[in-house]
């Protein structure tokens, strides 16, 4: 089977199309995939259309690990548990 | 013995046994890394503040009774996680102030690329997407994807199934991946 007659096998076999490309595509990004799985993945990526659409993702993915960063103070913070812990509100 | 070198375990052994120093050594190591995590999942540094002081507070008062299951960190983790859904419950009555405090130009990632204008760019309409997330499907995307934690270790950290966490990741990559516009044009020559 070619990588992509297999991927239309997926998408057209599967209840849902996109689920399986999806299960495999989230446990490789999130480090959860085993061998097979990436076995799997590997000739799909293969076809322009997936390649170009994971690149997308996976750019996403990157951005995701981004995150908002205030200054927080863990003496001050440590000084208001101690106090609540004393004279509970 | 330092408090300073012993592990969290061993803190948390101390802290069963009534020692307030070793609360405070765990407060020193962990606060601000949770206050962050709590800070993206709330974007109120006040209620994110609470949501942390809540759990260190907890933590204390259930010393006697509190069971741990795996590392601390993972715990502290999924508690400050539990906790942002209660705060949030307030937090949605100040509505008006959610939000607009975010300052996208805080955005931190780590990478070379965040000297990139586009990429920040990217980092913030990502965020905007996560945020957009159900409440406990933000908390494991960010478990995973900013903390690093593997699906077992959230399962067991926030009580529910591996298959659950799995699911909740499946659906959030769905949210964050594009259209697949021309495979669907495949299945229909």
């Amino acid at each position: 089977m070619t990588p992509l007659s297999l991927l239309v096998h997926n998408l057209t076999m599967s209840p849902t199309p996109t689920r399986s490309l999806e299960v495999l595509v989230t446990h490789f990004l999130s480090g959860e995939a085993t061998a097979d799985e990436i076995e799997r993945l590997r000739p799909l990526l293969q076809d322009p259309a997936v390649s170009a659409w994971f690149t997308t993702l996976r750019n996403r993915w990157e951005a995701a690990k981004a995150r908002p960063v205030e200054k927080f103070d863990a003496e001050i913070a440590w000084r208001r548990i101690s106090a609540e812990l004393r004279h509970p509100r | 013995m330092s408090l300073r070198t012993i592990t969290d375990e061993e803190l948390l052994a101390r802290i069963r046994q009534h020692d307030e120093r070793a609360l405070r050594e765990l407060v020193n190591r962990h606060y601000v890394r949770l206050a962050n995590f709590a800070f993206s999942l709330l974007r109120q540094r006040d209620f994110a503040d609470e949501a942390v002081m809540n759990v260190f507070l907890n933590l204390w008062r259930r010393r006697a009774t509190l069971s741990v299951n795996g590392q601390l960190r993972s715990y502290l983790l999924a508690a400050v996680g539990n906790q942002t859904v209660n705060v949030r419950k307030r937090q949605q009555r100040h509505a008006a102030d959610a939000l607009d405090d975010v300052v996208l130009s805080k955005l931190a990632g780590g990478t070379l690329a965040d000297e990139d204008l586009l990429f920040r760019e990217l980092q913030a309409e990502v965020d905007e997407l996560i945020l957009s997330l159900p409440p406990q499907r933000q908390l494991i995307f960010r478990l995973n994807r900013v903390e690093g934690l593997d699906y077992a270790t959230i399962a067991k950290a926030l009580g529910v199934s591996k298959h659950t966490v799995q699911n909740h990741m499946v659906a959030a990559i769905r949210q964050l991946a594009p259209q697949l516009p021309r495979i669907r044009r495949v299945l229909h020559s």
